[in-house]
């Protein structure tokens, strides 16, 4: 038996209740105060996770310490792929016309040179966004150049004692745990 | 015919070797008994079954080091302080301070 058959099956004779909480099924306690109290403490973590990270109650320097030996907490998140100078071509630069120009509606990957797949990258700790956008495929080569170029970029600038990086990643796809690299 | 006999310390001390043992390396060590005279024979014991794939394999209470858990795991086969797959989940549900996901 899975562990999610299990906790299921568990619902289902009202051992457990389960509860929606930030795109994931959250099992909790059956009994009503406890399961609130777990709701109460997962929600504080949630905003704090940062701080969790670092140990919320490190003095700045300490955590700049701890951010020195591990810490950059990243959010990877993949987003749509999106056809390049294809026909939005014809709209590119300034220019004035009398008349509106004549676009089609949808944009066709026979007639685009390529497509970009964007990669972004977040620190929480400099509120910093990172993108970069590839022109082939969504691959986890893709995402593993990706950090690397922000590392050498702007990474090891801002965290010049690192000793690792915490990636924090959604999993699936470029990010997925079987691929091996 | 003389009823045949069998030991509940064979059991044990074949347990005490091995840390752990399947049904069957059980039945052997013991002498080969019925099924059902083997599960008479590990439920005198504080047997412990293996908490998923059907209960497997088996260890004494008193072998295993469970963690803080109520979790231990020898060579790959895992047990619990709790019993089987429903229970343990159910406790360490309810001992969470933040419940669990099952990813």
């Amino acid at each position: 038996m899975k562990t999610k058959h299990a906790l299921a099956e568990l619902v289902d004779r009202k051992l457990l209740t389960r509860q929606r909480h930030s795109a994931l099924y959250v099992y909790l306690s059956a009994q009503r105060t406890k399961a609130r109290e777990q709701q109460k403490q997962r929600r504080e973590q949630a905003l704090d996770l940062p701080s969790a990270l670092l140990g919320s109650k490190c003095p700045p320097a300490v955590q700049e310490a701890k951010a020195a030996l591990l810490l950059f907490w990243a959010t990877l998140d993949e987003k749509q792929r999106r056809l390049y100078a294809g026909l939005d071509r014809r709209r590119s630069g300034q220019r004035w016309s009398r008349e509106p120009i004549q676009v089609f509606d949808h944009d066709f990957p026979s007639a685009a040179q390529g497509v970009g797949v964007p990669y972004g990258i977040y620190d929480p700790l400099l509120n910093q966004g990172f993108i970069s956008v590839g022109t082939s495929k969504d691959t986890s080569a893709f995402a593993v150049d990706t950090i690397r170029w922000w590392w050498v970029q702007f990474g090891r600038q801002a965290y010049p004692h690192a000793e690792g990086i915490l990636i924090v990643a959604d999993g699936g796809g470029r990010n997925g745990y079987r691929t091996r690299l | 015919m003389r009823t045949p006999d069998y030991s509940l310390d064979r059991l044990r001390a074949y347990l005490h070797k091995h840390l752990i043992g399947t049904f069957d390396q059980l039945r052997r060590a013991v002498g080969a008994p019925e099924r059902a005279t083997l599960f008479r024979l590990l439920a005198k014991t504080d047997a412990l079954s293996r908490y998923s794939h059907r209960g497997g394999y088996y260890t004494l209470r008193s072998i295993a080091r469970f963690n803080a858990r109520g979790l231990w795991e020898y060579e790959q086969v895992r047990f619990s302080r709790f019993g089987i797959l429903l229970e343990t989940l159910r406790e360490l549900v309810e001992r969470s301070p933040r419940g669990y996901s099952a990813r």
